[in-house]
């Protein structure tokens, strides 16, 4: 037999579906985008933390919190950024801006795009985003919200 | 700790994009044959079997523990899968170390493996393992929370681009002198600022390669480490510590203070007051060039407020205060589970005197880091240190 062989490479895929079960205090969480346009964080009693998104558990206390409801101010300050050039196939296409924002007096930050911001000279972007500069939520009209975190969009505060 | 243990034997193979003559339990083999060959040992001397993998989705194989348990020597032995995400191999080291200190065996192999060159989706199954609920929507994967950690480093230490890349062409030019490293390039700091930006700050060369490889290391008891070799590496501390994001710390003094943690608990089992002084050599877990930045401060070595100067001072050169990545690290070879048992391995290697091209002289102390995770809303970070020496005591 002939030394030399071929190394086969057998395909294969993963084609799994899933309907991830989110829980009461993410479905509520998500409910009042939808309808009453409101952020909703959940604040643990021990560590007077508010926790956005909000979380059934502490795990500073290790309690339950999911009874405890706060409202979040949609407005706060960027806490990191990257903007995003290279193209990852299941996300938008680049340039994008990536963040993480701390809403209102919430302790946690949530991770959002940063719109808002002109990308065609990144250079020039990147003077116009700093840690610490200050963002708000803008909600979507009602009709066009589905109860997702996209419901609203985080742009500069102040024009 | 209960009683002292001590790495006899090691083994790797060489990291590259795609090994295509071996299936997955081959390369797992290939590891664990030439550690016990290493030790002097057969598959009749070893006691149990600890076996690190991280994301089975690289393999696309459910289970890969299954697929793999005979390859890595667990026939009729007790066998037990390790995984926390990048930290995978340190923590796997760390159950084995584990498992000979209890009394209970006196001859554990270690063995780690991961192929990343199987699918082209890295970063669509990075992005799957950050929680469904809130996080999916924003393409969040291990490149964009790293370069969104970096940029607050940036601010904080008046750290820029250029430093960054001073990290690169060093550690890129150690890898020259690994055999088994994936990368082995000679860059310049031009070289590194004119490359692709991927997530602004990090460029391509900021960046670590997908690799596939395995790695090994038998660990035994005092009283079978001083029959089977001279020139053993004794496990003098270990610490690990687990963070839970929920979505990013605001105060990066309190994230630094978590991550210190399990360095000093590292230290403290040590007996180490003074880790740049009483340190030689770290092999820290660091996939991006910022992060060996992030760790001269996390691992207790300076203060932020000095970063920037001792960088620009080559603090971690191979002719440096304390050289840091002398293989070339993860940023020139990454088997994702396998990566923070070649940490292990390669501080190893340095205590023992057996680090060839790339030995730092005088390394009597050694540091080998794992890190699992990225900052993200609801998910949990893992990070081990490991420290070992070239004595007992």
């Amino acid at each position: 037999m002939s030394n030399e062989i071929e190394l086969l490479e057998v395909p294969g895929k993963w084609d799994i579906s899933y309907r991830y079960i989110a829980g009461e205090t993410a479905s509520r969480f998500f409910k009042e985008l939808k309808e009453n346009a409101r952020i909703m964080g959940t604040k643990c009693p021990g560590c007077e933390r508010i926790l956005l998104p909000p979380r059934a558990f502490c795990e500073w206390c290790f309690t339950s919190i999911k009874d405890n409801w706060v409202e979040v101010k949609p407005e706060g300050t960027l806490e990191a950024f990257t903007i995003v050039s290279e193209r990852f196939d299941y996300a938008p296409e680049p340039p994008y801006v990536i963040c993480y924002v701390r809403l209102g007096e919430a302790y946690s930050t949530i991770p959002h795009f940063l719109t808002g911001i002109k990308l065609d000279d990144l250079e020039e972007a990147r003077r116009h985003i700093k840690i610490g500069m200050r963002v708000k939520a803008v909600f979507k009209k009602k009709d066009q919200r589905e109860g997702r975190i996209q419901d609203f969009r985080i742009e500069p505060a102040g024009g | 700790m209960a009683r002292r243990v001590a790495i006899v034997g090691t083994g790797q193979t060489k990291y590259v994009t795609k090994r295509r003559d071996v299936s997955f339990p081959e390369l797992a083999h290939e590891a664990a044959r030439k550690a016990l060959d290493d030790a002097g040992l057969t598959l009749n001397d070893v006691d149990a079997v600890v076996f690190g993998s991280a994301p089975e989705a690289f393999e696309g194989v459910n289970c890969p523990d299954k697929w793999s348990a005979g390859a890595v020597g667990a026939l009729n032995k007790p066998f037990m899968r390790v995984h926390t995400g990048g930290a995978t191999g340190g923590s796997t080291a760390i159950a084995a170390v584990h498992h000979v200190a209890s009394g209970l065996f006196d001859v554990v192999l270690a063995v780690a493996v991961e192929r990343v060159g199987e699918t082209p989706d890295a970063q669509r199954i990075l992005n799957a393992a950050f929680p469904p609920i809130y996080a999916k929507d924003f393409a969040v994967n291990i490149i964009t929370s790293q370069a969104m950690e970096a940029v607050r480093w940036m601010k904080d230490c008046g750290l820029t681009e250029w430093h960054m890349a001073k990290i690169a062409v060093k550690n890129h030019r150690n890898a020259l002198n690994n055999p088994y490293a994936h990368l082995r390039l000679e860059v310049s700091i031009e070289d590194v600022l004119n490359s692709r930006v991927i997530c602004w700050p990090l460029k391509l060369l900021d960046c670590c390669p997908r690799s596939d490889g395995a790695c090994a290391a038998v660990f035994t008891s005092e009283g079978r480490a001083k029959k089977i070799t001279r020139r053993a590496a004794w496990i003098k501390g270990i610490g690990a510590r687990t963070r839970f994001y929920c979505t990013g710390e605001p105060d990066l003094a309190k994230e630094v203070e978590l991550a210190t943690s399990a360095a000093m608990k590292a230290y403290r089992m040590a007996g180490i007051h003074n880790p740049r002084k009483e340190i030689q050599v770290v092999e820290p877990y660091t996939p991006f060039s910022m992060t060996e930045l992030m760790d001269y401060v996390e691992l207790g070595f300076c203060e932020k407020n000095e970063l920037a100067k001792l960088c620009e001072t080559g603090f971690g050169e191979m002719t440096g205060e304390v050289p840091f990545n002398p293989s070339g690290g993860v940023m020139c070879s990454n088997p994702i589970g396998a990566s923070a048992l070649v940490r292990v391995v390669e501080a190893a290697l340095q205590v023992m005197g057996r680090a060839e091209g790339r030995q730092v002289e005088n390394a009597r102390t050694a540091l080998a880091e794992g890190r699992g995770g990225s900052p993200g809303p609801g998910v949990a970070t893992f990070r081990t240190v490991m420290i070992l020496g070239a004595e007992p005591d």
